[in-house]
């Protein structure tokens, strides 16, 4: 049973440069939200903190789930590995050939292309198929549709929104339509 | 060195006396050297610790230890000892750079999707580390032949090519002087050839 993500009163700061202050906010398991703001405003450092990656300075963080896949700013990928291998390395055994393979053609990807031919939007579609092939209890991305056009970027929204039913979605995003599309909140920050 | 080969003097066992001593010593300082560096890749204080050894291993002339090892150990086990303590710096150092050289951003990611610790080892940590460690065996297979044969040279362990080659000194017998050296450039060549072949689809 999940529980609510609750964040209370937390502030960061790189050096004297204050980033985050005194932000509050529940998720509620389930709810969908996207983190909208101006660059440099903290968004990115507010997932780092949500994902255990940074400490946070001051403040609490709770009810964060066991289980999160995400999305991370960069695709952050094994390029020696083809697109399946990428997904195989966090699933293991869990998942199929054949549902790996299914969800990479949903996505317009060839399972057996190693990464490193892949363009930058492949790149990119590889990195969020890993965050759904086995969609955590929160499923955290971070401007996910760098680098997609507006077609590709529906389809990709088609998928999310199918594979990430039921669970908690944290989006960066700089886009309103976006975050429409997601059927998701918007959070100002 | 077709006299050498088929003269009968047990040059066989002469050179596999040799052989088996320097790859001892290759394969304790290779496996000391990577055990340190994980230590010290994962706590500080190891590195801080091991810095001032190493530096003065990496310093002190073969001659040094092998009068040591004379004191401390039978002269049998001074090719390996001295290979042995010729690899170990050259392997830790190599190999903690390329610790300290693995992605990041990588490691991130396997963290946040819990990553079992082999798969981790095996697609993040090895490809990281892989061309820091193969140089390092590169470098440190000739170091641990020249090195070994040196202390077998000064302590002439019986049986040995070190030995051979002292009596070359001796006699002034420069043929065979060069018949003993061109095998052990040939020996050196040959493990170096294999071992690098091993540990490229070990690594793969």
């Amino acid at each position: 049973m999940t529980k609510d993500i609750v964040i209370e009163s937390l502030s960061f700061s790189y050096g004297e440069n204050l980033v985050i202050d005194r932000f509050s906010r529940t998720f509620a398991p389930g709810s969908r939200s996207c983190l909208m703001g101006a660059s440099g405003c903290g968004k990115t450092t507010l997932l780092n903190i949500i994902l255990g990656l940074i400490p946070p300075g001051s403040g609490t963080v709770y009810g964060v789930p066991e289980k999160i896949t995400a999305v991370f700013q960069e695709d952050r990928l094994i390029e020696s590995l083809d697109a399946a291998d990428n997904l195989r390395l966090v699933t293991g055994k869990s998942k199929s050939a054949s549902e790996i393979r299914d969800l990479l053609g949903l996505l317009g990807l060839e399972p057996g292309q190693p990464v490193s031919e892949f363009s930058g939007g492949m790149k990119r579609r590889v990195a969020i198929a890993r965050a759904l092939i086995d969609p955590g209890d929160l499923v955290v991305m971070d401007e996910p549709f760098k680098g997609l056009d507006e077609i590709t970027k529906a389809q990709v929204i088609n998928v999310i929104n199918g594979k990430t039913a039921g669970k908690t979605l944290l989006v960066v995003t700089h886009d309103p339509s976006e975050a429409a599309l997601l059927n998701a909140s918007v959070i100002e920050l | 060195m077709f006299e050498l080969v088929t003269g009968g003097e047990g040059f066989f066992a002469t050179v596999g006396y040799t052989f088996a001593r320097i790859a001892l010593g290759f394969f304790l300082g290779l496996f000391a050297g990577i055990t340190l560096a994980v230590l010290a890749g994962r706590f500080r204080v190891v590195e801080v610790l091991l810095y001032p050894y190493m530096i003065t291993v990496k310093s002190i002339p073969v001659a040094s230890f092998v009068i040591l090892a004379l004191i401390w150990l039978t002269s049998a086990q001074l090719a390996s000892f001295v290979s042995f303590l010729m690899v170990l710096p050259v392997v830790y150092t190599n190999t903690l750079s390329g610790i300290k050289a693995v992605d990041a951003k990588l490691l991130e990611m396997a963290f946040v999707f819990k990553v079992p610790l082999g798969r981790r080892i095996k697609y993040v940590w090895i490809p990281g580390i892989k061309d820091y460690l193969l140089s390092a065996c590169r470098i440190s297979l000739g170091l641990a032949w020249k090195s070994g044969v040196a202390a077998e040279l000064i302590g002439y362990p019986s049986g040995s090519v070190g030995e051979r080659l002292y009596y070359s000194k001796v006699y002034f017998d420069t043929v065979d002087l060069f018949a003993w050296t061109a095998f052990i450039v040939l020996l050196s060549f040959a493990f170096e050839k294999i071992f690098m072949f091993a540990a490229r689809r070990l690594l793969k």
